[in-house]
């Protein structure tokens, strides 16, 4: 796991420089798999079969334009023929509608990084937008899932109006895709969304001048069944006097405060790890 | 903390019996504060200086089936009335349904109990407070309504219904309503994809400035999320047995007490 705070422009190519620096060269279970796609694409895999349950999904990046990268999840690849090995359904494609491809915004400015073997969080510092890609957790002491449920929590086409994802987690229009590839009963492109959603009463403000974080509890739609929970973040909702990039510390540990640039606040805190 | 399943009588004077003197007040903290507070009523005090907590509940006992609740912030003992700040005292009464068999949890500063009779949870008593120097006694349960059973524990402040209040909040006001994080979302599963269930305890927020103000100790709030819950069943999880209850009106809102 690790935390980055760096910067690039809004060119081709630039997500990809991100994903090969901070999860390829730094975790073993991510890798390139295809790497003979056309300029500024890229297939990554993350695969670790020693993971319970066995993690190994693949994503299809296409950076070949400013402003944005297309993220596409599968559950194969074929790295010969350079597309999706097996159409299974098992896949992340669009969110709300088939237009609603999905995009993380990689504008002009600073950026954020969690890394960590099985999942990443990108947060861009233009739009204040968090995407999180990859797999939920479990507490320890929990009954795991016996099949792999990788989310793509992201935007979409409508990236550039500013909505958070990580604030407000459920298909919406073309501003937020929220899938499993696989949803409780193996299911694919299954909608996730958070506990309590869309609850505007999700608050942090403590008595004590502090604020309360708690991991976001994340449930398959169609069948109602939680499928994990993003332990890092914690999902509230138009939540002043926090601005972005606003921080807090608890037992050490720095979270960071993100809401979007959207006209309604979709906020989260970040725990830098 | 101490769980028991108590078996409570319907008369007049036997909840104090059964429940407050047979149960509540073997808590060190919990105390028999003035016991003739009137006919078949008394008064109990939750006192832990040294952790900021001191209140008074007076139960009115005097009829079949319920018990009528105050909360107090001080009270007389020789002249037997409530001294400065209360709530439940007003037009819109507290009203207890512990009849029957009934699901007891005690602790150092609250009373939970899980209610067989209305499957109604109530909560008398400090939440886990994220500002331990404020006094903040919560009493989350019935109203005035004896018909319609909500489970106050699974829904959220409704005058008559289910009140949400606490005697003081973290400013030091008086009877402020409160509400449970997410509130009225019906979107609170807490059911695995391996069947297990995950319920974890409530943020209690006040309404009035949005203040989160604890942790209702043992609670986990679900609304209207029922996932197949049935009034009464017992989800042994990993951290211990909740108690699944959704109120008998027609319209449930679910609440887990854990049994401890």
């Amino acid at each position: 796991m690790a935390w980055t705070s760096d910067t690039h422009d809004a060119s081709a190519g630039k997500f990809i420089d991100v994903l090969d620096t901070l999860l390829v060269a730094a975790h073993a279970t991510w890798s390139v798999y295809d790497a003979g796609m056309p300029a500024n694409e890229k297939v990554y895999r993350c695969y670790d079969p020693a993971a319970a349950p066995v993690v190994d999904f693949y994503l299809h990046v296409k950076d070949n334009q400013v402003d944005y990268a297309e993220v596409l999840m599968y559950d194969s690849w074929d790295n010969v023929g350079h597309s999706y090995a097996h159409d299974t359904g098992l896949k992340v494609i669009y969110g709300a509608a088939g237009a609603n491809v999905p995009y993380i915004c990689k504008k002009n400015g600073g950026y954020y990084f969690s890394s960590h073997d099985h999942r990443f969080i990108y947060i861009d510092k233009t739009e204040w937008e968090a995407n999180y890609v990859g797999m939920l957790e479990y507490p320890t002491t929990y009954q795991r899932p016996r099949i792999q449920h990788p989310v793509m929590i992201v935007n979409s086409t409508g990236y550039a109006s500013g909505p958070n994802p990580l604030g407000r987690v459920l298909n919406w229009s073309n501003l937020i895709v929220s899938r499993a590839m696989m949803g409780a009963r193996g299911q694919g492109m299954a909608e996730v969304r958070q506990w309590g959603a869309t609850s505007g009463y999700r608050y942090w403000g403590c008595a004590d001048g502090g604020v309360h974080l708690r991991p976001t509890w994340i449930y398959c739609y169609s069948n109602l069944l939680l499928l994990g929970r993003m332990r890092t973040v914690a999902s509230g909702y138009d939540q002043a006097p926090f601005d972005n990039d606003d921080t807090v510390t608890i037992d050490g540990a720095v979270w960071r405060y993100v809401e979007g640039t959207y006209g309604t606040r979709f906020s989260c805190f970040i725990k830098q790890e | 903390m101490a769980y028991e399943f108590a078996r409570i009588g319907l008369a007049a004077g036997d909840r104090l019996a059964d429940l407050w003197d047979a149960i509540v007040v073997s808590n060190a903290k919990w105390s028999v504060f003035d016991a003739a507070a009137g006919a078949n009523a008394k008064t109990y005090r939750c006192n832990d200086a040294p952790n900021n907590v001191d209140f008074y509940v007076y139960v009115n006992d005097n009829q079949a089936d319920f018990s009528i609740v105050e909360l107090w912030g001080d009270w007389d003992e020789v002249g037997h009335a409530g001294v400065g700040d209360s709530i439940g005292g007003t037009a819109d009464k507290f009203r207890i349904h512990s009849v029957g068999g009934v699901h007891v949890c005690v602790s150092d500063h609250r009373v939970l109990l899980g209610c067989s009779w209305n499957a109604m949870g109530y909560y008398i008593g400090q939440p886990i407070r994220f500002d331990t120097t404020k006094n903040m006694p919560f009493y989350i349960g019935g109203g005035d309504n004896t018909s319609n059973f909500y489970n106050a524990l699974g829904r959220f402040h409704l005058v008559g219904d289910t009140p949400w209040q606490t005697l003081w909040d973290h400013l030091g006001n008086v009877g402020v309503i409160l509400g449970p994080w997410g509130y009225n979302s019906a979107y609170k599963f807490a059911r695995t994809c391996r069947g297990t269930y995950v319920f974890e305890d409530t943020v209690v927020y006040e309404n009035t400035n949005k203040i989160c103000l604890g942790y209702l100790d043992g609670v986990c709030h679900l609304c209207t999320a029922s996932q197949g819950f049935r009034n009464g069943e017992i989800i042994t999880c990993e951290d211990g047995d909740w108690l699944i209850l959704g109120g008998t009106y027609s319209t449930k809102y679910w609440a887990a007490l854990r049994l401890q």
